[in-house]
């Protein structure tokens, strides 16, 4: 019994990361019908933010990793994706993979590939035990933070004009401009708020396992993007659900695969993505199959 | 007001419109008829900034808009209903207008003239917080007008509003525009609905083929032949 | 003049002479080929290292090839096929590493897997049927959803097989150096495999599946109006694509002898998708081009990154550098010419041999550059 409770304090504080990732992916997906795999990298220069500004009180520290890394998001999109705006499908998702593994090898080239070490918010890895359940500070900073940013980006999509401009951008772009909606203005919003969110999870998995690699975006990213895809394309809600859905069952698979084949938890989960797609090929909430981009 | 001179727009290696010149004075009520696949939406598309043309220009009081992107078109003072309506369905009633009021900073005004339109069309009113597209055919044509009326256009351009609906709401509609331009809004209506749009402007263009074929005035008999020919490219015999 | 006075009138205009409808349509793969000839012989006359490189490069080819007849032609950007490389070397090292090598390195393979020891040949066959194999279990349920979520369903199956690569111990020693395949692809062996790689794109291009394929590509919504199954052209294109490249994945394995799982993860992916695109992402001369440009690239950039000094300056070693410079030239194509150096056509058939009305383009390009229908 005690085992299921914490797996599901482990499920809801993996899941509500995954979630996040999710949203920040899907945010720009809606408004730009792009898959950005440089999100990966988002998060992973998050974190090195975070190494290099080790040792400063964690306000400063949040306040300037989640700026820093909205920053980059939105030069990432002024620089490489601006000039594609408008593209073909493959050539927008081969752009963002370039994009992801140029900011990777830069990371590689200046400082190097090995795996480093760096204590940020270790205090909140102290567990305390509740009924039996080895509960940590940060599994509830996890979620509050999921919740508090969850609440954050749907005031910001309902009760502004920005956003509202944004949720009109990401039902039909073309419409919205012939509106007056600013084009490069909605979309610099998006990956601002899309790269505030990358900086949580970035914060949340520093904290958790006190290492950064020019790799460790990908993970987290991953899950992503599939919930992007499989939550209903544009779908926002989707997105989210579809992400925290993922993060629960693979904590789930993770726990209770024996222990000869709990490496393969990923394949396992993405064995279940691939019967997902067979069954309902437009997505948890339906999706827009084929969209032009204005 | 609106000068489109010699217009050109190619879709890869088709030519949707070859050098058609039209012109829209202030104050006028101008339709546009013809048949599908003539251009009608392209020009649109074309004056609205969503398209890129090939050759001839477009201006609005004398302002080149060429090149112009589409959301500083509609600052110029130019606000497009587009075919199909185009509402934002899975945004509120009310958030549809909202974002028709995107180019305006005066908000005190702008709560102003919405209280004007919920007056005018009340159904509006009781919508205003359900999601747009939950309303029919006809109110989504009459939201779709009405977003594109806050923007307190100079010109209106309305592509097809009729399409779909049924003739008593197309009579409502009509008649609604008859009601803003007698208020001094410029109109430009592109139909497909001949007869009506004769009746109500008071100049219409025929554009055939991608060019302009005929100006007909508001009390010109209609010439049914002539029509026809430009509607299925033959005379009918007989 | 003959004698009797009369004049015979001479045709002021010189005829043009057609050219034969089996020149006109091999045109292309026989320049192709040719050109990859004369990169042969210029490898073979080199020094061992550039031998090597043009070795390599041609084992490259064979792979982006092999992307080219599914992401080229179905216009669905795969992330994932270089899963089938690794399937393929992996496959092919099993079989054809000697006996008692294999006693110690994978000391619990049944007994049977063991004992074998195959040649060259056999074993890229064996490479090449792992990968089909695989391609096949995975292909319906990918093949028939949108081409986005192919995409980045693709992408999972790379991560998925290089995650099962590299803790499935026993079978391929996780993320120890899997060793000991013999060195069997020399520069022509390579070299063979590329030529035949590029003739059974093109034929298979020119086929009526290979066009069906590409009718999905330009327009999904026509080409179902005419009845073609999306779904199924794609299958056949991506289970193509899986045996040509699981066929470079087991060249490969010949070529280095040994390597592990990352050697057909990221970097890999991304090198072929460079290639690919570079060259023009569309067309089989763009996959043959792109690879022979980006190779030579490559090697270029690798010595500056090993430090070179080019008289008066010495530029030091900096290992990363030709990773991050491909992704800048990458970059720069997708944004100033997204078609690549092809643009997307064939090798086109020189003016003088098409057929006399103005240029009638070579069988097999892929948009004709010819004038616009008469408006």
């Amino acid at each position: 019994m005690t085992s299921v409770l914490q797996t599901i304090v482990d499920a809801l504080s993996f899941g509500s990361m995954s979630a996040l990732a999710a949203l920040g992916i899907a945010l720009v997906f809606g408004v730009m019908r792009l898959i950005n795999f440089a999100h990966a990298e988002l998060i992973m220069l998050g974190a090195y933010g975070t190494l290099v500004l080790a040792g400063a009180p964690w306000p400063i520290v949040v306040i300037c990793v989640v700026a820093f890394v909205a920053l980059i998001a939105v030069g990432m999109e002024r620089v490489a994706f601006r000039p594609v705006r408008g593209a073909s499908m493959a050539t927008l998702l081969v752009t963002s993979f370039a994009v992801s593994y140029f900011l990777q090898n830069l990371v590689i080239l200046f400082e190097g590939a090995q795996v480093k070490t760096l204590s940020f918010g270790v205090s909140l890895l102290d567990p305390f035990r509740v009924i039996d359940v080895r509960i940590t500070w940060l599994d509830l900073v996890t979620v509050v933070a999921t919740l508090a940013m969850l609440g954050a980006v749907a005031a910001i999509l309902t009760r502004t004009r920005t956003g509202v401009q944004l949720r009109a951008a990401t039902e039909n772009f073309r419409m919205a401009r012939m509106v007056g909606v600013r084009a490069n203005r909605v979309i610099a919003v998006a990956f601002a708020m899309s790269g505030a969110l990358a900086a949580t999870v970035s914060l949340l998995l520093v904290a958790q396992n006190g290492t950064v690699s020019p790799a460790m975006g990908l993970q987290p990213a991953l899950i992503g993007f599939v919930a992007t895809v499989i939550g209903g394309m544009g779908s926002l809600i989707g997105a989210v659900t579809g992400g925290f859905a993922l993060g629960v069952i693979t904590v789930v698979f993770q726990a209770s695969l024996p222990v000869g084949l709990t490496p393969y938890t990923d394949a396992f989960v993405f064995a279940i993505v691939i019967g997902f797609l067979v069954l309902r090929p437009n997505g948890l909430f339906g999706a827009r199959l084929t969209e032009e981009r204005a | 007001m609106l000068t489109v001179e010699d217009l050109e727009v190619r879709y890869g290696r088709v030519t949707a419109l070859r050098g058609a010149s039209i012109r829209v004075g202030g104050g006028e009520f101008v339709g546009l008829i013809g048949p599908n696949g003539a251009g009608k939406t392209t020009l649109v598309s074309a004056i609205a900034g969503v398209v890129a043309t090939a050759g001839g220009t477009i201006e609005l009081e004398g302002v080149s808009l060429d090149g112009m992107l589409p959301e500083k078109i509609v600052g110029a003072g130019v606000s497009v209903v587009p075919e199909g309506r185009q509402i934002f369905a899975r945004l509120t009633v009310a958030e549809n207008l909202e974002l028709g009021a995107t180019i305006r900073t005066d908000r005190a005004e702008v709560a102003a003239d919405l209280e004007g339109i919920y007056q005018r069309l009340p159904v509006l009113r009781r919508y205003a917080d359900q999601l747009a597209g939950k309303l029919s055919g006809g109110e989504q044509q009459m939201l779709a007008v009405a977003r594109a009326m806050i923007a307190r256009p100079r010109l209106l351009i309305l592509d097809e509003p009729s399409l779909g609906l049924a003739p008593l709401v197309i009579d409502d509609m009509f008649a609604w525009l008859r009601e803003l331009h007698a208020q001094g809004i410029t109109i430009l209506l592109v139909e497909q609905n001949a007869a009506k749009t004769i009746a109500a402007a008071d100049r219409t263009y025929v554009l055939g083929n991608g060019r302009v074929e005929r100006e007909l005035a508001r009390g010109d008999e209609v010439d049914p032949d002539g029509l026809v020919e430009s509607y299925l490219g033959t005379r009918v015999e007989g | 003049m003959s004698a009797s006075g009369e004049t015979a009138v001479r045709s002021p205009v010189k005829v043009e002479r057609e050219a034969h409808p089996l020149l006109r349509a091999s045109w292309t793969p026989a320049v192709l080929v040719a050109g990859l000839l004369l990169i042969a012989l210029f490898g073979a006359s080199s020094s061992a290292v550039l031998q090597q490189v043009v070795t390599t490069g041609f084992v490259y080819l064979v792979v982006v090839v092999g992307l080219y007849t599914f992401v080229g032609l179905s216009g669905v950007v795969s992330f994932g096929h270089i899963s089938f490389m690794g399937i393929g070397a992996y496959a092919c090292a099993l079989v054809a590493i000697p006996a008692t090598m294999k006693g110690v390195l994978l000391p619990t393979l049944p007994g049977w897997l063991q004992s074998i020891e195959l040649g060259l040949f056999a074993s890229v066959a064996v490479g090449a049927v792992c990968a089909l194999v695989f391609a096949a279990a995975i292909a319906w349920p990918i093949m028939r959803i949108s081409g986005l979520a192919a995409a980045i369903t693709l992408f999972a199956v790379l991560i998925v097989v290089n995650t099962i690569g590299t803790n499935w111990d026993p079978v391929t020693r996780g993320t120890r150096t899997m060793l000991g395949v013999p060195i069997e692809t020399t520069l022509w062996v390579a070299f063979g495999f590329g030529v035949v790689a590029v003739l059974v794109a093109w034929v298979f291009q020119s086929s009526a599946a290979g066009l069906r394929l590409k009718m999905t590509r330009e327009d999904e919504f026509g080409a179902r109006s005419l009845g073609v199954s999306v779904a199924r052209a794609r299958i056949w294109g991506f289970l193509l694509s899986a045996v040509i490249i699981g066929i470079g994945g087991a060249l490969y394995a010949h070529l280095q002898g040994s390597f592990t799982p990352a050697d057909f993860y990221l970097r890999t992916t991304f090198l072929t998708i460079v290639m690919l695109v570079v060259g023009g992402m569309h067309s089989l001369s763009g996959a043959v081009i792109g690879t022979m440009v980006i190779t030579g690239l490559q090697q270029l950039l690798n010595e500056v990154q090993d430090g070179i000094s080019l008289g008066v300056v010495t530029i030091s070693s900096r290992p990363g550098i030709t990773q991050v410079a491909l992704a800048v030239v990458l970059l720069l194509i997708l944004v100033f010419r997204s078609e690549g150096i092809t643009g997307g056509r064939e090798i086109p058939l020189p003016r003088r041999w098409r057929s006399g009305n103005g240029g009638q383009p070579a069988a097999g390009a892929d948009t004709p550059a010819s004038k616009p229908p008469a408006a």
